[in-house]
């Protein structure tokens, strides 16, 4: 071979080592083990805030403190309240009970509530998380961090004290992107111990199944009888991935409340929509006025109190959604944040790399791809704030377990209406929020995007309190994969 | 090799029409939806992968656009097409493959990108930029086929 088809080829080599090796070298780091403690994962961010004087450790695991495990309501305490949610694969989708969605269950504040998960047969294995309540961390039902998925033939009871009145659903945090989507879910309401008897109240659970979306489990219209003069509350609850558009035609109404939380003296809404981001609960109060009232979801189903105002036309959707950043009366909201002890910043962007040897776009936290990402560190006791900035071309319905955060800012402008307490929080392109919660319920929490594809594709942080241990580990026998 | 460079930058080029075909049957076949049997799309459904309830075939076309065609084969076509002209000797042909892997790195991440995040004004150039990515995916593949035949016409060397 002459000595320049010889050189020529070298470099050819050398060129295509260039292009390769780095690749190869992005592919296999980024490659997850079988199984994990996903309190190793990433990095501690302590957010400015001391660090745990316990031990001389320099990491954020294998330390000593409370398991997960361990973290759960009284176990003394008799149930007042208890279910059996029996879950199936279908083949073409799951059910509870025998129906999708599963029968909403209705405690009463102050209860301690017990419900037993039965499997019978999901393969994948199945978990229940109780989306909005502030549960004791071994109740949180995350497969991996807060217990073990639970096979199939196998039960497991969660054990909860209902404290917060109002709307909430649960769901499977096993494989959660197939098996929410499948069916997998309910909704569950938590009601004062003396209700008004005087309002009527509907539960508008929205999903979106293979055949199309859903009210309540039903393409299309429902109607409630009601005389003129009835008041109503909706409670709204999205489990789908996306925002939902609900508007209301025939009658001014209300938004009492945002995801299981009263809002403070509500005005009159006409014209404008309501958004319910996915994961998300709105409760809707309104007077049914003489000729009816409907209410649209998304402009795919609708449910109707008495008559239907528009003879069963279509309506157009409004332009415009309330504002909650200025809806309502402001209140105290029981903690200053200006004298937060913590202040994290979680910037949502995206960009080109591998996930667990996947090649594509990938959603960053802080810059970094999973399972490089921060673990947010904080201590009992703790005033947390969260800078959420979102530069990635796709809204995020964030969504942090175990705890309520109050909305202080949106874009820098500073929230001047009711507390807006979230559990799901829309951030869209662009935006960024500035939001505060108490750190009162020990344990290790998800931190995710909502759109649950999305967590699936690595958008999934976790906040730890410090003197907690984790009892899981993601994979392993049981199979845990929590998105 | 000049065979397999012109093969795969001018399957590049086809691949980019049928780019071309699929997104227009996809929108053909949405607009009839919602003219014909009143499909609502909105942002629950584009996140499901239900069709929105629809059910029409040409939801094919976005799935071969968005994903097939153009995040997986367009890509790994333009990236080994990088690596063969290294060794394939085709006049300015690694010029021309670097060119190709720099213009669907724009096509199919950047202004994909940019047409969301910043307006949907890049979506414009998006359609701009795919024939121009055509162009010198034709032009390169005819670089090999003048090269493979010049390298024919030549006389054996004795």
């Amino acid at each position: 071979m002459p000595s320049q088809t010889r050189r020529r080829l070298w470099l050819a080599a050398a060129a295509t080592a260039v292009v390769v090796l780095p690749l190869g070298w992005f592919w296999q780091a980024s490659l997850l083990p079988d199984t994990y403690d996903l309190a190793a994962m990433g990095y501690p961010d302590y957010g400015g805030g001391p660090r745990p004087a316990a031990g001389d450790h320099t990491g954020h695991d294998g330390h000593p403190g409370t398991p997960v495990a361990e973290l759960t309501a009284d176990p003394d305490r008799r149930a007042d309240e208890s279910f059996t949610l029996r879950v199936h694969d279908d083949g073409d989708g799951y059910t509870v009970n025998g129906t999708s969605p599963g029968p909403v269950l209705d405690v009463t504040q102050g209860d301690l509530v017990e419900v037993t998960l039965v499997n019978e047969n999901i393969e994948d294995g199945t978990t229940l998380h109780w989306h909005g309540v502030d549960v004791p961390n071994a109740a949180d039902g995350v497969a991996g961090v807060t217990q073990d998925a639970v096979g199939p033939g196998e039960q497991l009871a969660y054990r909860f004290v209902a404290d917060q009145v109002g709307t909430f659903w649960y769901h499977s945090h096993q494989v959660s992107h197939e098996q929410v989507r499948q069916g997998l879910f309910g909704a569950l309401v938590i009601h004062p111990a003396e209700p008004d008897a005087e309002v009527l109240e509907r539960v508008a659970v929205l999903h979106e199944y293979d055949d199309g979306p859903t009210l309540n489990g039903r393409a299309g219209v429902e109607t409630v009888d009601a005389e003129a003069g009835q008041r109503v509350r909706l409670r709204v609850v999205n489990t789908d991935n996306g925002l939902s558009k609900v508007w209301v035609t025939g009658a001014a109404y209300e938004v009492l409340a945002v995801d299981g939380t009263d809002l403070n003296q509500p005005g009159p809404v006409e014209g404008d929509a309501v958004g319910v981001p996915a994961g998300g609960r709105v409760d809707l109060g309104l007077v049914v006025p003489e000729g009816g009232v409907r209410v649209d979801f998304g402009g795919t189903t609708s449910m109707v109190f008495g008559a239907d105002p528009t003879g069963g036309g279509q309506t157009i959707a409004p332009d415009d959604f309330v504002d909650l950043l200025s809806y309502g009366e402001p209140a105290d909201l029981g903690f200053d944040p200006a004298q937060a002890d913590r202040t994290f910043d979680y910037r949502i962007g995206k960009r080109p790399g591998f996930l667990d040897g996947r090649p594509g776009m990938w959603w960053t936290v802080n810059g970094h791809l999973f399972p490089d990402l921060p673990m947010f560190m904080v201590s009992e006791g703790d005033v947390v704030v969260f800078r959420i900035e979102n530069n990635s071309d796709d809204a995020h319905p964030m969504h942090l377990h175990g705890h309520h955060a109050v909305v202080l800012s949106r874009d820098g402008e500073p929230a001047t209406g009711s507390p807006w307490w979230v559990d799901s929080l829309e951030v869209r392109t662009g935006e960024s929020y500035e939001i505060a919660f108490l750190a009162d319920n020990p344990g290790i929490w998800m931190d995710h995007c909502h759109n649950l594809p999305h967590a699936a594709q690595g958008l999934v942080a976790h906040l730890m309190y410090d003197g907690v241990s984790s009892s899981y580990r993601i994979g392993g026998t049981p199979g845990n994969e929590p998105e | 090799m000049r065979k397999t460079y012109q093969i795969l930058a001018l399957g590049i080029a086809a691949l980019v029409v049928v780019q071309a075909g699929a997104i227009a049957w996809a929108f053909f076949g949405l607009a009839n939806e919602i003219d014909k049997n009143g499909l609502v799309i909105n942002k629950a459904c584009l996140e499901s992968d239900s069709g929105c309830g629809g059910g029409f075939t040409a939801e094919w076309g976005f799935a071969i656009h968005m994903f097939f065609n153009g995040t997986i084969l367009i890509p790994l076509t333009s990236l080994v097409l990088l690596i063969i002209s290294f060794f394939a000797g085709v006049p300015g042909g690694v010029k021309f493959a670097a060119g190709i892997f720099g213009l669907v790195v724009l096509q199919a991440f950047v202004l994909p990108m940019l047409s969301r995040e910043a307006g949907s004004g890049f979506g414009a150039l998006h359609g701009v930029n795919a024939l121009v990515l055509m162009g010198v995916a034709i032009m390169a593949g005819m670089r090999a086929s003048a090269a493979r035949t010049a390298e024919a016409s030549q006389p054996a060397v004795a």
